[in-house]
C-alpha cells in the first residue's frame, strides 16, 4: 500500500519534472522495444540475436541507473535544505527507501549509484555468460534458424541502444566510462585506428579519441549480426550463429568487466588508484608536521564516484597541542579527502598529569617502554585494535 | 588488395633503395617456389610422395654437393653425427607430412598453412602462453594477430566447403597398400569423423609446429656444423640417404601390387587401361624435368635466396615479404592453375589422366588469405623492447630498473599452496569438496552423454558446468577474504565475501530470468520432450545437490551455532519486518514446491517422499537461517545449490507427469514456479549484501549509545557519526566529538572508545574537536569539509 503510493508519487514527480520527461518516454520506448525484440529473438531461434538483444535489457538498467542518480541528486538537495531548515521534511521521491534515509545511510545515498552501476554491469556480464552456455547447448541441439526477423530486431536494438546511450543523461556511467581502464575492444579499435591514421592523418580528429565502449559494443554487435545473417543466407548453418553469439558474449564481457571492476573496487572500500599518488604526497607532508610522530590505520576509500572518505590515527608527541596538530593535519588532507576523521592519540597520556613538562623527551620515552603494562589499557592503539 | 610493394613503401626502418634488388629477387624466387609447389601437386597426383621426395632431395643434394662441397671439411665426431642423424630423420618425417598434406589439401591451402616463418608461430605461442598481460602498445596488436591467425585456420578448417571431394569416399580405396600411410590416415580420420581435407589441415599444422620446434632446437647444431648453408647441404644429403630404403620399398610394393593399384584407378576411371601404368620407368623422362624444376625452385634457390635476404634485409622483413608474396601468389596461381591443370589433365601430360577433384577456391579460403596476410603483418611487426620498471636511484645516483616483471612460480607449487589455503578453513573446504563432487558428476555426465550421443545429457552437463562457476566464485572469494590488508585494500579483503554473495545473488536472478523467459516461450508452444534418460539424470543431480545442501547447512549449524544471539541482534530494526517477510517467502516457497509435488503426483509413490524431504529441508533451513547471515558468500553458494536442487526436483516432477500423463505443458509451468521460487529466495540475500555494500548503519548502533556519549563529562555534541558493517562480523565506525575548551581530549577519547567497544565496534576513529580547532583552521585558511555541523555547535554555545 505504502510502496504503491510512493511509486505513484515518484512517477508523478518524474512526469512533472520537465528534464526527465524525455527520459520517461525513452524508458517506455525501450520497454516496448525490449518486448518486441525478445519475442522476435525467440522466434528466430538465433543465439546471436539474443545476445545482441540483451543490450536492450542493459539499456533498461542503464536508464534505471540514470533515474537513481537523478533521485540521488534530488535527495542531496533536499538534505541540504533540511539541514538549513530542519522542519521542512518533504521528499517527493521516496521510492527506494521509504523513510529514515539520513539515519540508516549515514554517508547519504551517493553510494547507491555505485551499486547501481555495478549491478547493471554485473547483470549483463552474467547474462553474457548465460548466453555463452545457452549457445553451446543450442549448438548441440541443432535447430533450424529463421533469418527473417534477424535484421529488423537487430536494427531496433541498435537504434534504441544508441538513443539511450546518447540521450539519457547518466552521470555515474559517464564517470565510470571516463575513469575505468579501457576494455580490450576499445584497445584493439584504438590500435587499429592508430594504424589507419598513419596512412590517413586527417581521420585522427574523428577516430583517435577514446570511443564510448557501450556505443562501440553496439556497433561491433551490429556488424557481427550483419555478417551472421549474411553467412546464414549463404547457407553456412549453425556453426556461424554459435560462433557469432560467442563473440558477442566475449565482447560484452570485455566491455563490462572494466566498468564492473572499477565500481566493484569502490564497493570494496578501496583507495582509487589515481588518488594514491596524491594521497601519499599529502600524507608525507603531514607526517613532517611538528608534533606528529607517526600515522597508523590509514583508511582512505572512495565513497562514490569522486568522493573520498578517510580515517587516520595520528600518534603525536606527548607535549604537543592536540588541537593544533589536528588542525594542521586536517589542513593538509582536507583538500584531497572530503570526509575525514582524524583520531589523535598519545602514548601514556595519563602520565602527563603526574609528570612535569620539564622532563626531557628521551628519558620519558625510555620510561614509556619500561612502563607499558600498567598503562596499556589506555594506550591508544591497543584499545583500537 | 594488399601487395608487398605497399609495405616496402611504408616501412621506414631502413632505406630500401640499396636492398631493392634483393627484395625483388626474393619475391621472384618465392613466386617460383609457388609454381614449384603447384607442379609438385600435379606430380603427386600420379606418383607416390616418397618417391617424389626421394628424387627431389636426390637432385637437390647433387646440386648442393657441387655448390657447397660440404664434406670436404666436415669431420664429425660421434655425438655430432648422432645429433645430425636425429635431425635428419625429423626433417624427413616433416617433409613427408608436408607432402602428404599437399596431396590432401592442394597447393594453395598448403601454402597458407605451412609457409609461415618460425617467428610468426613463436609469437603466437608467446602471446597465448605468456602470462604477462601488461598493457602494452605492441601486445594488443599481437593478440589481434593471433586471433586473425586462429580465424584463418578456422576458416580453412571449417568454412572451406570442399564438398566435391568429400563426396568421393576414399579416393585411394580401402585395400590400398600402395599408399600405406594414406590408408592408415584415412582409417584414422574416418574414425575421428573429419573429412580428409580437414585431416590434411591438421597434418600441415602438425608439420608446421614440428618444423618450428625443430628449427629452434637445432640452432646450436647449426653452429656446431658451421653455418646454415653447410648444415642444409649435409642434412639434405643425409635425408636422401634416409629416403633410399623407403623409396625402394615403395617401388617394390608398387610393382608387386600393381593390380590393386590398377583396380583402384579403374574404380575412379573405369576406362583406363592397365597397360598405361605398367612401368613407372617409362615415365621417367617426363618425370625428370618437373623433378628438376621442383628441386631447384623449392629446395635450392629458395633456401639460398632466403639466406641472402636474411642477411641483407633484416630477418623480419625477409620473412614478411616472403610469406606475403607466397600467399598472394598462391591465390592468383590457384585461380589460373585450375584451368591449366584441367587442360594438362586432358592432354595427359604426365602420361596418365587421373580425374581427382581439384581443390577449388571457396569463400573460406579467400577469407583465410586475407586473415593470414593481416596476421603475418601484425605478428611480424617488431615488438618494442620491454623496458624495466623504474625503482629509484642507487647510492651513487644511478637509476635502478627492475627487469624481473613477474616472479614466475611453477604451476604445481601454486596449485599446492592454493590447495593448502583452501583446505585450511571450514567454509572453503566445504565448498571445495562439493565442487569436486559436482565436477566429477558433470564429467561423468558429459562423458556418458558423448558416449551415448545423447544431447539432453550433454546440455545438462554444460548446465552443471555453468553452475559450478558460482561455486568457483564462492571458493575464490572465501580464499580471498583471508588475504592480508594492503595499501589499496586497507580494510582487508573481508568485503570480498559480501560482494561475492551479492554477485551470486545476481547470478541467480539472471538464471531465474532466463528460465522464466524460456518457460514463457515454451508455454506458448510446448515442445515434445523426450524423457528417456531425463529422469535418471535429474534424480542423480538431485542426489548430488542434496549432498551439497546437507553439507552446507550442517556446516553452518556447526560453525555458527553459538553465534545466534549476536546475529539476531545485528539486524536493522527497519529491515526486521522485511526480513521476516522474506523468510516467510522462503518457507513458503519450500512448502510450495512440496505441495506442488504431491498435489500433482497423487497417484505416484512420490507422496511420502515429498513429505520426508519437506521435513528435512525445513530442518536444514532452520539451521541455516541462523547462520547464513554471517556470511553472504556461503549464503549465496547455498542458495545456488538450493536453486539447482529445486531445478532437478522440477525436472523430476515434470518428466514424471509427461511420462505418465503426457502433459507437455507441465514442463514450462514447473519452470515458471522454479524461477519464481529462485527469485524469491534470493531477494533477502541480495538485500542484505546490498545494504552492507551501501554502508547501512547496523541496527545495534542505537541512539542510546550516542546518548551515552553525549552524557559524558565535558562533551558538548557529536557529529559525522558513521558506523557500518565491514563484513558481517566486524563493525567500523568514525565519529567527531565536540568538547569544551578546558576538557582533556585523551580522556574523552578513551571514554568514547570504551563505549563504542561495548557496542562491538572494533575499528574506531574518533576526532575530538574544541573551539580552538576551528579557529586554528580559520587561521590556516583550510578547507572545512564536513565540519559545518560542528561549527554550528560551537557557534550556538
Amino acid at each position: 500500500m505504502h510502496t504503491s503510493s510512493s511509486v505513484l508519487k515518484s512517477l508523478f514527480y518524474l512526469l512533472k519534472a520537465s528534464h526527465s520527461r524525455s527520459t520517461v518516454i525513452i524508458t517506455v520506448a525501450t520497454l516496448l522495444s525490449c518486448i518486441i525484440v525478445f519475442t522476435m529473438a525467440g522466434q528466430t531461434n538465433s543465439m546471436a540475436l539474443q545476445a545482441f538483444c540483451s543490450l536492450c535489457i542493459f539499456d533498461l538498467l542503464f536508464i534505471g541507473t540514470a533515474l537513481l542518480s537523478a533521485w540521488n541528486i534530488e535527495n542531496r538537495n533536499t538534505k541540504v535544505r533540511q539541514k538549513i531548515q530542519p522542519t521542512a521534511n518533504t521528499s517527493s521521491t521516496a521510492l527506494f527507501i521509504p523513510t529514515q534515509t539520513v539515519a540508516t545511510f549515514s554517508y547519504g545515498t551517493a553510494r547507491f549509484e555505485v551499486l547501481a552501476v555495478f549491478t547493471s554491469t554485473m547483470l549483463s556480464i552474467l547474462g553474457a555468460f548465460f548466453i555463452l552456455k545457452e549457445s553451446i547447448e543450442k549448438f548441440l541441439e541443432n535447430e533450424p534458424i529463421h533469418i527473417g526477423y534477424l535484421m529488423p530486431a537487430s536494427l531496433i536494438t541498435f537504434f534504441m541502444h544508441l538513443i539511450v546511450i546518447y540521450l539519457v543523461p547518466n552521470q555515474p556511467f559517464d564517470h565510470v566510462i571516463a575513469a575505468s581502464s579501457s576494455s580490450w575492444l576499445q584497445e584493439h579499435v584504438s590500435d587499429m585506428f592508430q594504424n589507419l591514421c598513419h596512412y590517413i592523418p586527417g581521420l585522427s580528429r574523428l577516430l583517435l579519441p577514446r570511443i564510448n565502449p557501450l556505443a562501440l559494443l553496439c556497433w561491433c554487435g551490429l556488424a557481427i549480426i550483419f555478417s551472421d545473417s549474411f553467412l546464414l543466407t549463404m547457407g553456412y548453418g549453425h556453426f556461424v550463429d554459435t560462433l557469432s553469439s560467442l563473440l558477442m558474449a566475449f565482447m560484452t564481457f570485455g566491455t563490462m568487466v572494466p566498468i564492473a571492476i572499477y565500481s566493484g573496487k569502490i564497493l570494496l572500500q578501496t583507495t582509487p588508484a589515481p588518488m594514491i599518488g596524491q594521497l601519499d604526497k599529502c600524507l608525507h607532508e603531514a607526517s613532517r608536521l611538528d608534533g606528529v610522530l607517526e600515522f597508523r590505520h590509514e583508511h582512505f576509500w572512495a565513497l562514490s564516484f569522486g568522493t573520498l572518505v578517510g580515517s587516520l590515527h595520528v600518534r603525536c608527541r606527548r607535549d604537543a597541542d592536540e588541537q593544533l596538530v589536528l588542525a594542521h593535519v586536517w589542513n593538509k588532507l582536507a583538500n584531497v579527502v572530503q570526509i575525514l576523521t582524524i583520531h589523535i592519540f598519545k602514548d601514556d597520556w595519563l602520565r602527563r598529569q603526574t609528570h612535569t613538562f620539564m622532563q626531557p623527551q628521551t628519558t620519558s620515552s625510555n620510561q614509556n617502554s619500561s612502563n607499558i603494562p600498567p598503562s596499556s589499557a589506555y594506550n591508544g592503539f591497543v584499545v583500537v585494535t | 588488395m594488399l601487395d608487398s610493394d605497399d609495405f616496402s613503401k611504408t616501412s621506414k626502418s631502413r632505406p630500401l633503395a640499396d636492398v631493392l634488388h634483393i627484395l625483388i629477387l626474393l619475391i621472384i624466387i618465392k613466386l617460383l617456389k609457388t609454381v614449384g609447389l603447384f607442379i609438385t601437386y600435379d606430380l603427386l597426383k600420379s606418383y607416390h610422395l616418397v618417391f617424389i621426395l626421394f628424387l627431389a632431395t636426390l637432385f637437390t643434394s647433387i646440386c648442393l654437393l657441387f655448390i657447397q662441397k660440404p664434406f670436404s671439411t666436415f669431420r664429425p665426431n660421434k655425438t655430432l653425427f648422432y645429433r645430425l642423424i636425429k635431425y635428419t630423420i625429423c626433417l624427413t618425417i616433416i617433409r613427408l607430412l608436408w607432402l602428404f598434406g599437399l596431396t590432401l589439401c592442394g597447393p594453395l591451402r598448403t601454402i597458407l598453412l605451412f609457409e609461415h616463418s618460425d617467428i610468426v608461430i613463436l609469437a603466437c605461442f608467446q602471446v597465448v602462453f605468456s602470462s604477462s598481460f601488461i598493457n602494452q602498445q605492441g601486445q594488443t596488436s599481437r593478440i589481434r594477430g593471433v586471433v586473425f591467425f586462429a580465424l584463418a585456420v578456422l576458416a580453412i578448417f571449417a568454412f572451406d566447403n570442399d564438398d566435391s571431394r568429400q563426396s568421393v569416399d576414399h579416393p585411394e580405396g580401402h585395400s590400398s597398400h600402395h599408399r600405406f600411410f594414406a590408408h592408415i590416415f584415412y582409417r584414422l580420420t574416418s574414425f575421428i569423423g573429419v573429412a580428409d581435407h580437414t585431416g590434411g589441415v591438421i597434418l600441415l599444422l602438425l608439420a608446421l609446429f614440428a618444423r618450428c620446434t625443430m628449427n629452434s632446437w637445432s640452432k646450436k647444431l647449426v653452429l656446431d656444423i658451421g653455418g646454415p648453408k653447410k648444415f642444409y647441404a649435409i642434412t639434405t644429403c643425409l635425408s636422401t640417404v634416409c629416403l633410399i630404403p623407403m623409396s625402394f620399398i615403395m617401388l617394390l610394393i608398387n610393382n608387386l601390387f600393381l593390380d590393386s593399384v590398377d583396380s583402384i584407378r579403374s574404380t575412379i576411371e573405369p576406362t583406363l587401361s592397365p597397360s598405361t601404368t605398367t612401368s613407372i620407368f617409362d615415365n621417367m623422362t617426363s618425370l625428370i624435368i618437373p623433378i628438376i624444376l621442383i628441386s631447384i625452385f623449392i629446395f635450392v634457390s629458395d633456401f639460398y635466396v632466403e639466406q641472402i635476404a636474411i642477411v641483407k634485409l633484416d630477418r623480419i622483413r625477409a620473412y614478411r615479404y616472403g610469406t606475403l608474396t607466397m600467399i598472394f601468389a598462391g591465390l592468383i596461381a590457384s585461380l589460373v592453375w585450375v584451368k591449366t591443370a584441367a587442360v594438362a589433365n586432358s592432354n595427359a601430360w604426365f602420361g596418365r589422366t587421373i580425374n581427382v577433384e581439384e581443390h577449388e577456391l571457396s569463400g573460406g579460403v579467400v577469407f583465410a588469405v586475407v586473415m593470414f596476410a593481416f596476421a603475418t603483418d601484425l605478428l611480424l611487426s617488431p615488438l618494442k623492447q620491454r623496458s624495466g620498471a623504474f625503482i629509484g636511484y642507487s647510492q651513487e645516483g644511478v637509476p635502478l630498473f627492475n627487469l624481473t616483471h613477474q616472479k614466475s612460480q611453477s604451476l604445481l607449487l601454486i596449485l599446492k599452496s592454493s590447495l593448502r589455503d583452501v583446505l585450511a578453513e571450514y567454509d572453503s573446504r566445504q565448498i571445495f569438496y562439493f565442487l569436486c563432487i559436482n565436477l566429477s558428476f558433470t564429467f561423468v555426465e558429459l562423458l556418458y552423454g558423448a558416449w551415448t550421443n545423447s544431447l539432453g545429457l550433454l546440455s545438462d552437463g554444460f548446465h552443471m558446468l555453468f553452475d559450478c562457476t558460482a561455486l568457483v566464485v564462492g571458493l575464490y572469494a572465501a580464499l580471498m577474504s583471508r588475504w592480508k590488508p594492503t595499501r589499496v585494500f586497507s580494510y582487508g579483503y573481508g568485503r570480498v565475501e559480501v560482494l561475492s554473495g551479492f554477485v551470486n545473488g545476481l547470478f541467480l536472478v539472471v538464471v531465474a530470468f532466463f528460465v522464466f523467459y524460456e518457460a514463457i516461450g515454451r508455454l506458448v508452444e510446448p515442445p515434445e520432450i523426450n524423457t528417456n534418460r531425463l529422469l535418471i539424470v535429474s534424480v542423480a543431480g538431485f542426489a548430488v545437490n542434496m549432498i551439497g545442501i546437507f553439507s552446507f547447512s550442517h556446516a553452518h549449524a556447526h560453525a555458527h551455532g553459538g553465534g545466534g544471539g549476536s546475529c539476531a541482534m545485528s539486524h536493522p530494526t527497519p529491515a526486521k519486518e522485511q526480513h521476516g517477510h522474506s523468510h516467510d517467502a522462503h518457507d513458503h516457497s519450500h512448502s510450495h514446491s512440496h505441495s506442488h509435488s504431491h498435489g500433482h503426483s497423487h497417484d505416484d509413490s512420490g507422496h511420502d517422499h515429498g513429505h520426508s524431504h519437506g521435513s528435512s529441508e525445513k530442518a536444514n533451513q532452520h539451521g541455516h537461517s541462523h547462520s547464513m547471515r554471517d556470511n553472504a558468500n556461503m549464503k549465496g553458494v547455498f542458495l545456488h545449490v538450493l536453486a539447482d536442487t529445486l531445478g532437478s526436483v522440477g525436472v523430476i516432477i515434470s518428466s514424471l507427469l509427461i511420462q505418465f500423463f503426457g502433459w507437455n505443458i507441465s514442463d514450462p509451468i514447473c519452470s515458471i514456479f522454479i524461477s519464481v521460487m529462485i527469485f524469491l529466495s534470493v531477494l533477502p540475500l541480495l538485500k542484505d549484501s546490498a545494504m552492507t555494500l551501501l554502508l547501512q548503519t547496523p541496527s545495534n548502533i542505537q541512539y542510546e549509545i550516542l546518548d551515552r556519549i553525549l552524557k559524558l563529562d565535558q562533551v558538548q555534541s557529536y557529529s559525522d557519526e558513521h558506523f557500518w558493517n565491514l563484513t558481517s562480523s566486524t563493525i567500523v565506525g568514525t565519529i567527531h566529538i565536540q568538547i569544551a575548551n578546558d576538557a582533556d581530549e585523551q580522556r574523552v577519547t578513551a571514554q568514547v572508545q570504551a563505549i563504542l567497544k561495548e557496542a562491538q565496534i572494533q575499528n574506531v576513529a574518533i576526532q575530538v574537536e574544541k573551539q580552538v580547532f576551528l579557529s586554528h583552521l580559520n587561521g590556516l585558511n583550510s578547507a572545512l569539509g564536513q565540519l559545518a555541523s560542528s561549527q554550528r555547535t560551537f557557534s550556538h554555545r
